[in-house]
């Protein structure tokens, strides 16, 4: 099973792609945190980095399907897909494995925002005034939000044989999941249906997470959607 | 023949296909099934899992999103479902933006907790499309005290201002009440109210939610026939009460022992000008030391203002008896009388013009306006409070005794000993500054912990000479002390003669917080551990070194948005060469 996850890994990193996935996801938050002014923490003026997770899940709703659009989709086009499955593996573990390095190369995407922390740090007034306790919860529900897009994604790419596609409906699925919900329930605001469709809301789940309050329902609530989508995902696959 | 043969060939064939696809399906039945039961089971076991190991870390430093437990306690017992109208709303600069959303998290906060859900929205009266009822809505809105601010902002280089509501409106099925939560001291800075009003977020709504929900009221009272605020003059306690409490005036001579006044929550006495009884003493006394709250505005001496004209008059004593019973308890209120830089005017005929008397407002430094405030939870950040002369008071040994200044007059104020001549006259000039040589005298103070009864080791008075319930140390009473009785009391209104809330200035749109100061002494007083104490909440700021943010603006862009992607491409680089030199071994 490493070696599958070491493979998978290293796949992503042998191409131009993946680097190209990583960029425009640091340029885009970049310009989300420190340039645009509409957003910028250097405009809002305190030594918060809200900006950054509460932006983050716009851009992972496009950079989580374009790492594992090809994970599943790609293997099964080109024929490896057999030669995987004649393996000495249990399907579950081939879709755990592709699932870790997906988390795995998420959580690497992400690392270099802590430089956004070190910056707030000197800038703050007095230099070090700034909440690292809850810098890092924030950040655990940011990879946390990264993971349950993952296991979207991934479910997205046993969809289908076709990478674009998989990427398509990767995202679609994320955007539904975490926003379309949220929109839902401002739609139906005064309905009762509101806390139900608001429950199933990925967004409204990553709300209390992205300040830095890791409280048991939400941490449940996503486990549920990643163990959910990769039973899913490995019933799907083993139809062949 | 051979036809036949391969006819029935093809049959085999085709009904191996049959019971194959029979077979698929089947087994993709199977799956279905065993992967809905899969998920059903992992459903089950984390709603378990959340039911019964139910956990919540906050992470941030300052525990800035955890409640404190009397406002858990309020939010466990809502019983109905709870709508906010969020009225600040629209574009908003940086640190309106950070209150904006920390009344979100708060109430997402709240919701976490409560036993019904809490909802909320934002609604902008300005948004209102006509203008009658937009017009109505605002001043439905300042019924609650939400008046709109006034925000001038800068964008891109043009002073813009429009109104905002920073307040909320909330509501369950059958009440709905509301409350500014921008709030602060005249003399702070905007980002200081801002962060005050962040810190008091928790204590605010929840207790505009406690006022939605509360089923029952306490009972204060209020001591009367010692010359303390006659008919009018209650009105501004009873005001400023009637919402929280049902204040009876209660005369000490009818009460027959200290049962009777047991139970009320709290007992004030504002301001008596004659002498209370030993008797009335021993009942107070007793009602303190049997866990009973007091509040107690003195006046030591007082004036006839009406005889301030010409030569002015002279400020005369009291003897109320009280003062000997306060001194017991560990707290002195001097004769004398408190002049401070920071003050009232008094209104004052200055003449006729044509058949119109002539009302100058004459500066009036025995008009204490105190906005020096203690860190205490029952003044934090308060507004400034208008007294009207004021003594000073010292503390005096009283061992268990706790004593916590709240309120003194400003840097520049000072003591007229007795006799004080209070005239018009000495007014007609700006006082002089110099003669205000003492500073931050101390003009109110809560006396809390184990207090000795003044009548311990003395006789009891007769009526209650074998009384066998009299103790002689308090359990946990408490005492709240002012060196004036008539904050206490409203101003009239001069046109109609209507008696005022609390604080409210008739000559002026500045108001004090007087009404405020008293509602939250009563809280205080009544639950010390409740909601107020939720107000101990200190938020660290943190802001950004402006200076710095504005010179180095576009390195810091540089830096954290090519930074990163630097960093990626440069690990894919190596990765690239390593990856090379291997293939390069290899060959």
């Amino acid at each position: 099973m490493i070696s599958l996850v070491y493979k998978e890994f290293n796949a992503f990193f042998n191409h131009l792609t993946g680097y190209l996935i990583i960029s425009v996801f640091l340029v885009a938050l970049g310009l989300l945190v420190w340039v645009f002014p509409e957003t910028s923490v250097l405009t809002y003026g305190f030594a918060d980095l809200e900006a950054l997770f509460v932006y983050t899940p716009y851009v992972f709703v496009f950079m989580v399907p374009a790492i594992t659009m090809r994970m599943i989709s790609e293997e099964k086009k080109s024929g490896t897909w057999e030669l995987l499955m004649t393996a000495p593996l249990k399907p579950h573990q081939i879709v755990i494995s592709k699932y870790i390095a997906a988390v795995v190369v998420i959580t690497l995407a992400v690392l270099p925002t802590w430089l956004y922390y070190f910056s707030i740090y000197q800038l703050g007034a007095p230099v070090g005034n700034i909440d690292t306790a809850g810098f890092l919860g924030s950040f655990l529900g940011m990879l946390l939000i990264g993971a349950v897009f993952a296991a979207i994604g991934l479910f997205s790419s046993a969809l289908t044989d076709n990478q674009i596609t998989a990427f398509v409906i990767g995202a679609f699925l994320s955007f539904v999941l975490y926003f379309g919900f949220t929109a839902l329930a401002d739609i139906l605001s005064t309905s009762s249906l509101v806390l139900l469709v608001e429950d199933l809301s990925l967004g409204y789940h990553y709300e209390s997470m992205s300040r830095g309050v890791i409280a048991s329902g939400d941490v449940y609530y996503f486990l549920g959607w990643i163990i959910s989508l990769i039973i899913v995902t490995t019933l799907l696959i083993r139809k062949r | 023949m051979d036809h036949f043969l391969d006819y029935r060939h093809h049959l085999i064939d085709s009904e191996k296909m049959k019971q194959q696809s029979v077979d698929i399906r089947l087994k993709k039945r199977k799956r279905l099934i065993v992967g809905i039961v899969l998920l059903g089971v992992l459903w089950g076991i984390l709603f378990l899992l959340s039911e019964f190991t139910r956990f919540r870390i906050d992470l941030t430093e300052e525990k800035r999103y955890s409640l404190h437990p009397s406002t858990k306690a309020v939010l466990e017992a809502i019983e109905e479902p709870l709508e906010v109208d969020i009225l600040l709303s629209g574009k908003l600069p940086g640190g309106m933006r950070r209150f904006q959303q920390n009344i979100e998290a708060t109430l997402e906060t709240f919701n976490a907790y409560s036993a019904a859900p809490i909802t909320f929205r934002y609604f902008d009266p300005l948004g209102i499309k006509s203008k009658e009822e937009r017009d109505e809505y605002i001043i439905y809105l300042s019924e609650f005290g939400i008046n709109p601010t006034n925000l001038f902002a800068t964008e891109n280089g043009a002073q813009t201002s429009r109104l905002i509501f920073p307040g909320v409106i909330i509501r369950n099925t059958t009440h709905e009440t509301g409350g500014l939560l921008l709030k602060g001291n005249r003399g702070m800075s905007p980002d200081q109210i801002l962060n005050l009003s962040v810190e008091n977020l928790e204590y605010e709504l929840v207790n505009m939610i406690r006022k939605l929900t509360r089923k029952e009221k306490r009972a204060v009272a209020m001591i009367t026939n010692h010359g303390e605020l006659q008919d009018d003059q209650g009105f501004g306690i009873v005001e400023a009460l009637s919402e929280d409490y049902e204040v009876y005036k209660v005369p000490l001579q009818q009460a027959k022992s200290v049962k009777d006044l047991l139970s009320f929550d709290v007992v004030i006495v504002a301001g008596p000008r004659d002498a209370y009884s030993e008797r009335e003493i021993y009942l107070l006394d007793q009602y303190l030391m049997r866990g009973g709250k007091l509040l107690m505005g003195i006046d030591p001496l007082a004036v006839d203002l009406e005889k301030a004209g010409g030569e002015g008059t002279v400020a005369v004593g009291f003897e109320t008896g009280l003062d000997r019973m306060l001194f017991n308890y560990g707290v002195r209120i001097n004769k004398d009388l408190v002049q401070d830089m920071n003050f009232g005017y008094y209104p004052v005929v200055a003449g006729e013009f044509g058949n119109q008397s002539q009302i100058v407002p004459l500066p009036w430094p025995f008009y204490v306006v105190a906005n020096r405030m203690s860190d205490h939870v029952i003044v934090k950040g308060f507004d400034q409070v208008m007294f009207r002369m004021v003594s000073s008071l010292d503390t005096v040994k009283a061992t268990g005794v706790n004593k916590t200044p709240l309120i003194f007059s400003g840097q520049y104020s000072r003591k007229m000993q007795q006799p004080v001549r209070v005239a018009f006259e000495d007014m007609s000039q700006e006082p002089d500054i110099s003669l205000f040589d003492q500073s931050n005298l101390p003009l109110a103070y809560l006396l809390e912990g184990t207090f000795s009864s003044v009548f311990e080791n003395r006789f009891l008075p007769k009526a209650f000479e074998d009384d066998p319930d009299f103790r002689e140390k308090s359990s946990d009473g408490a005492l709240i002390v002012t060196g004036d009785g008539d904050w206490l009391q409203g101003l009239k209104d001069p046109s109609s003669g209507d008696p005022l809330p609390l604080g409210v200035n008739p000559d002026s749109e500045a108001n004090f917080a007087n009404r405020e100061l008293l509602q939250n002494m009563l809280k205080y007083l009544v639950d010390p551990n409740g909601i107020m104490a939720t107000r101990s909440k200190d938020l660290k700021i943190r802001p950004l070194d402006k200076k710095r943010v504005q010179a180095e603006k576009s390195t810091w862009q540089f830096i954290n948005v090519a930074l990163p992607v630097g960093l990626i491409l440069v690990i894919g680089l190596v990765k690239v060469y390593l990856r090379r030199r291997k293939y390069a071994k290899r060959r």
